[in-house]
């Protein structure tokens, strides 16, 4: 530029200040603060504008604040997985169902998790005592258990029937519903005594589970999970030169509790991004667990519907 | 408080891997970890405490809600800071525009100033705003002051100053949470302070220098964009 020096903008100092007018143009500037009082004196004031401003103490947060937002977060946790809320608190009458007790005394593996301060909201915690208190537990669990039966009763007796000629057994007992299976054992159907009570209310029951576990070398991923899953579930896609294992209990625990007790369609050992992983799927959700999962720990790394997609 | 057997203080991505893996508490601990710095960015960036307020509970909710997405990329502290500075920018982008014409007028700023007290946000402690942190009256002043001062910012500039210049994070730092160039981060710093002098220049003045009252109209020469001084110019639109 020529002759007579023309004062930068105060912003034009600012950026100068900053570091952002370079080359030549900063040049110019430095130049021309150097011999101009007054742009001088505006170049000080923008170091005294920092200054102001740096020396404003840094708030805390309220307490009120504080406990609002913490309550908040807990009715999220307990919105996103309710059981397993309900699991992590100890004081919750999850013994009744034989459920591992929170964090306390937990088997080698699993890393137990230290309680926050926080309070529930009034909410969670009405909630918390509402769902499944242990006298609907005691009570529910046999029906189930009687409805267990009768599907197994059911299935026996349908293979029996299919297996052989005389199928007139298989109307009767099925008419004769869940308040009969536990009594109702027909002579002359070979197959009636195999049957034992199938689930007791103890998480994790016998091994002889609905699923076996495929075992593959599958890697999944997040994005693609849910078009994998669909394909592993459609029939004929069959999984070749993967192996079949039986789950083990605490497998079985995990998978039941996670699908919420729905028998899975499918249980596979792969891998989720790389890491090791469970694939868990009913028709309608898939769930990717941990190895490590357990009722208490579930270890979810994501869970994703299967029917319209999210 | 029970014993744990685990160690008591697992670091961020920890917690934010137990969080994604189910944990109910996980979350909760992060929060209650780095609230106090969240919340100086959420109330030093909206201004006004109860929204401020909300701002931070939408933000806290929502990275509970996506930490599936997170990705280690960058500090577990620096994506919570982009998601309450995001939630804050907003905020403010919904409040009405203020422009005033500056004359200079000393009572004019008093004016400003004076007209934050009750939502002023700079009290921060939720208490009374004079002298609660057992400041100077002189200090309180200048509190409001600034406060004031700082309304009149554009919301990436203004954004940009409470990270750098108030809260002290360093520019990098800064450039990551805002996911902008180092270079763009001092840009809007420059711009912000270079629009907020005139409102604080009195400050100086009160101290006792007489050197002069900065005029705002230092003439935007040079093919520059107006100067500061001229706050009616109106909002800068990408700041």
């Amino acid at each position: 530029m020529n002759g007579h020096p023309r004062h930068p903008g105060t912003e034009a100092l600012a950026e100068f200040r900053a570091g952002v007018i370079d080359g030549t143009r900063g040049e110019q500037v430095a130049a021309h603060v150097a011999a101009c009082p007054q742009c001088a004196s505006v170049s000080e004031r923008l170091g005294e504008v920092t200054t102001a401003l740096a020396s404003i103490p840094a708030p805390t947060m309220p307490r009120d604040l504080e406990a609002r937002i913490a309550s908040a977060l807990a009715a999220e946790a307990a919105r996103r997985d309710p059981a397993a809320v309900e699991s992590a608190s100890p004081d919750l009458t999850a013994a009744s169902v034989g459920a591992v007790p929170s964090s306390e005394g937990s088997p080698g593996g699993v890393s137990p998790v230290p309680r926050p301060v926080t309070t529930p909201s009034p909410a969670t915690a009405r909630r918390r005592s509402r769902r499944r208190p242990a006298w609907q537990r005691s009570v529910t669990a046999p029906l189930g258990v009687f409805a267990a039966a009768a599907a197994y009763l059911v299935l026996a007796f349908v293979g029996y029937w299919l297996s052989g000629p005389g199928h007139q057994a298989a109307p009767s007992v099925a008419s004769g519903g869940p308040a009969h299976a536990g009594q109702h054992n027909p002579a002359g159907q070979p197959g009636a005594h195999r049957l034992t009570p199938p689930l007791t209310p103890a998480i994790g029951g016998p091994a002889s589970s609905s699923f076996v576990v495929q075992v593959a070398a599958t890697n999944f991923s997040k994005s693609t999970l849910q078009a994998q899953v669909r394909q592993q579930l459609t029939p004929g896609s069959g999984e070749s030169g993967g192996s079949r294992a039986l789950p083990s209990r605490s497998l079985v625990a995990c998978v039941m509790h996670v699908t919420g007790d729905r028998t899975p369609k499918l249980v596979e050992e792969a891998r989720y991004q790389s890491q090791p992983a469970y694939v868990i799927a009913v028709p309608d959700h898939a769930w990717v667990v941990a190895r490590g999962c357990t009722p208490a720990h579930p270890e979810m790394l994501t869970s994703v519907a299967l029917a319209s997609g999210r | 408080m029970e014993e744990r057997l685990t160690d008591v203080d697992p670091p961020d991505a920890e917690l934010l891997r137990r969080h994604v893996a189910g944990d109910p508490d996980a979350f909760g601990q992060l929060f209650l970890r780095h609230k106090d710095r969240l919340w100086a960015v959420a109330l030093r960036t909206v201004g006004d405490q109860d929204e401020a307020a909300d701002a931070l509970q939408e933000a806290m909710i929502s990275a509970f809600r996506r930490a599936g997405d997170f990705r280690g990329q960058s500090a577990v502290t620096t994506w919570l800071h982009r998601i309450v500075v995001n939630a804050a920018v907003d905020r403010l982008r919904r409040r009405p525009v203020r422009s005033v014409n500056w004359s200079g007028d000393e009572e004019a700023l008093d004016a400003l100033a004076a007209r934050g007290p009750g939502g002023s946000g700079l009290s921060g402690e939720g208490t009374g705003p004079a002298g609660s942190g057992g400041e100077s009256a002189d200090e309180v002043e200048t509190r409001l002051d600034v406060d004031a001062a700082l309304r009149m910012l554009p919301p990436q500039q203004r954004a940009a100053l409470v990270l750098v210049d108030m809260l002290g994070y360093p520019v990098a730092d800064v450039a990551e949470i805002l996911g902008i160039s180092a270079g763009t981060v001092k840009s809007r710093c420059a711009r912000g302070r270079a629009r907020l002098l005139p409102y604080l220049s009195h400050l100086r003045d009160q101290s006792g220098d007489a050197s002069d009252t900065l005029s705002p109209g230092l003439s935007p020469n040079e093919g520059n964009r107006p100067a500061s001084g001229n706050v009616s110019s109106g909002r800068e639109g990408g700041a």
